[in-house]
């Protein structure tokens, strides 16, 4: 394996372990969750085709949901943003481990551009956690009805996502 | 690393299309899971740790490739040499989206890569310029072998699409053998052709001295010899052999391939010995004016190879000896061969058969031809380190299965069989038929030599 794709993977599962730390500093974390998710984060970082790193991302969520209060101070708040983009950095490295032959080692200019993209999507994900902070923090009372819009809005979000993302008939040819 | 003077082949064009990757899929369930059931049970920092996600599902399907890239790869050239180098290249002309390429190789046997890794890995610069990604394979023996097959992706951004084959496959890449150098200073026994090099027994324009005879009606007057006419007052003439061209019809024995091929520079099995053997031998002949045939015994799929002469026909004999592969040792094979031994051999013709005298058949048939008075010469192809006093068991393994689990037993089987080999090749010089060791230039000159002799000598022989 090529060093820099070494390097992937180690952030990877640095990112996966800082993760499942997290919680148990926001006054969560279960003991033999945090294992299980450790074994996952090994499998993940082996295997990062695999089924595993999305079962890695939804059981940390799960993880931090079922055993950490939901946060009303700052720094738990902020604890809330690094487990974003502690995610985001365990998503976006196994799409990098994959995207070339493990053995050959990845250009550089490959890696600043991904690295480039992966900040900006961390920043845009700031403006959404300052709003879910803020929504906490002055304890506005939700209403049913928009709940119903915003569930409506993310259905039509994903359907459209899925819809572009089929393969288009025109473009798959004879294979060869 | 050499690289071949050939032209060099025109890549192969290769279709597939865009995919979603699995690494899209999850980004997309995971992202938008999370910000659902983070809506429903009211926990904002589902909501929060899912973001990312869906915005990266996203970030690929606003900028998700819309063309497909003109992708060509394959072997720059497919005749190869052994020990020459070619690229296995893969060209592509990268459209709006189409940002990383990566390309793997599997491995092939008797070939070197370089890098070692065989892979490859680029990604655009920015410039409308095709990315171009090779990886270097040093052909170690002959044969003709596929290179790869080989694994091509082209990816989006941030991986979310994905454009590649199922695998790349190329026309598979022949490797001619390298010829040993050979020469032979003793002409062919008794040429029996048209016009060549080799001394022939008949009276004709040549080169060599016969005799001196008295003048007859249409002799060359360059020809007179000028002291023996003036001495006895009559025109003498000197008298010179013709020079003819001979046949030679190369047999080599593809019925086991016994020893370790390690290629180039490393150990020779008994059929690399063969093949490049009778490739020198082809090459010498071919290049002297002489008609040179060639059979393959036991090979499948591979006819016979008709005497010709010229450059063109080396070729056409490299590239017969390239194709051979040895016999799997079944039924169908002892009769294939059996068939492949009825073969025409023209009077006058010099025969080597090149065997590493295992198979009896093969041996038998020198025999047969020695006694209908056809020049026979058998070289004898079998590894020096499988005729050592200690046999490695590694080595055995070729000769017999599981060999390496009763190593004293198979070493004493072995010499068992080297005692009767000896004793089936002590008859068969007895017989007529010699039999030398694979030495390279000058292997051939004493054999030669001395069938020219017993060629000139009276002799009876079955017809």
């Amino acid at each position: 394996m090529a060093p820099s794709h070494v390097g992937l993977r180690a952030v990877m599962a640095l990112a996966a372990l800082g993760l499942t730390l997290l919680p148990f500093t926001a006054s969560g974390g279960m003991v033999p969750f945090a294992a299980v998710l450790v074994v996952l984060t090994v499998v993940a970082v082996a295997r990062p085709e695999s089924i595993a790193v999305l079962v890695l991302l939804v059981g940390q969520a799960v993880h931090w949901t079922t055993t950490a209060p939901v946060p009303d101070r700052l720094p738990q708040w902020l604890t809330v943003l690094g487990g974003a983009w502690l995610a985001l950095l365990v998503h976006v490295t196994a799409s990098a481990a994959v995207t070339w032959p493990a053995k050959a080692p990845i250009p550089r200019r490959a890696l600043l551009r991904w690295a480039a993209r992966a900040a900006i999507v961390g920043l845009a994900v700031v403006p959404v956690w300052a709003v879910a902070a803020l929504t906490r923090e002055q304890s506005l009372r939700g209403e049913v009805s928009m709940t119903y819009v915003a569930l409506a809005a993310l259905s039509s979000l994903g359907g459209a996502v899925f819809l572009l993302a089929r393969p288009s008939p025109a473009s798959s040819g004879p294979r060869r | 690393m050499s690289l071949p003077a050939a032209p060099t082949e025109e890549l192969v064009p290769v279709r597939a299309s865009w995919r979603p990757t699995p690494a899209h899929t999850r980004a997309t369930l995971a992202g938008l899971g999370l910000v659902v059931l983070g809506v429903l049970v009211r926990r904002p920092e589902l909501l929060v740790l899912g973001t990312p996600l869906l915005l990266v599902a996203l970030w690929g399907v606003v900028t998700r490739p819309t063309a497909d890239p003109g992708v060509a790869a394959g072997p720059r050239h497919l005749t190869l040499r052994e020990g020459q180098a070619t690229r296995w290249v893969a060209e592509v002309r990268v459209t709006a989206g189409a940002e990383d390429v990566g390309l793997a190789l599997m491995p092939t046997p008797y070939t070197e890569y370089d890098p070692g890794i065989r892979a490859a890995a680029g990604t655009v610069d920015g410039r409308d310029e095709p990315v171009t990604l090779a990886v270097a394979c040093r052909s170690m023996r002959w044969g003709r072998r596929q290179l790869g097959p080989a694994v091509l992706s082209v990816s989006g951004p941030l991986g979310a699409y994905r454009w590649a084959p199922d695998v790349v496959t190329s026309a598979p890449v022949t490797t001619v053998p390298l010829p040993d150098h050979f020469d032979a200073r003793v002409p062919v026994p008794r040429p029996d052709g048209l016009v060549g090099q080799n001394r022939s027994h008949h009276p004709g324009d040549g080169g060599e001295f016969a005799d001196i005879r008295p003048f007859r009606f249409g002799d060359r007057l360059r020809r007179v010899h000028w002291p023996v006419s003036v001495r006895t007052g009559e025109l003498h003439v000197t008298a010179t052999h013709a020079d003819q061209d001979s046949e030679v019809l190369l047999l080599v024995d593809a019925m086991h391939d016994i020893g370790t091929s390690q290629g180039v520079g490393g150990r020779s099995s008994s059929l690399d010995n063969a093949v490049r053997a009778a490739g020198a031998i082809a090459e010498h002949y071919l290049r002297s004016g002489d008609r040179v045939g060639l059979h393959v015994l036991g090979a499948r799929d591979l006819a016979p190879l008709p005497s010709a002469a010229g450059r063109n026909h080396l070729r056409r004999v490299l590239d017969t000896l390239a194709r051979t592969r040895s016999a799997d040792g079944t039924v169908a094979d002892e009769k294939r061969l059996r068939t492949q031994l009825r073969h025409r051999v023209p009077t006058g013709a010099l025969v080597v058969v090149l065997t590493p005298a295992i198979s009896r058949d093969v041996l038998g048939h020198a025999l047969a031809l020695a006694r209908r008075g056809i020049s026979v010469v058998t070289i004898d192809t079998l590894p020096p380190e499988l005729v050592a006093e200690h046999v490695e068991p590694a080595l055995l393994e070729t000769v017999m299965p599981k060999a390496t689990d009763t190593p004293h037993a198979s070493d004493l089987a072995w010499r068992l069989r080297l005692l009767e080999r000896s004793h089936e090749m002590r008859k068969a010089r007895e017989t007529g038929v010699p039999i030398v060791p694979w030495a390279g230039p000058g292997t051939l000159d004493i054999v030669l030599r001395d069938l020219g002799r017993r060629s000139r000598a009276a002799r009876v022989v079955s017809r």
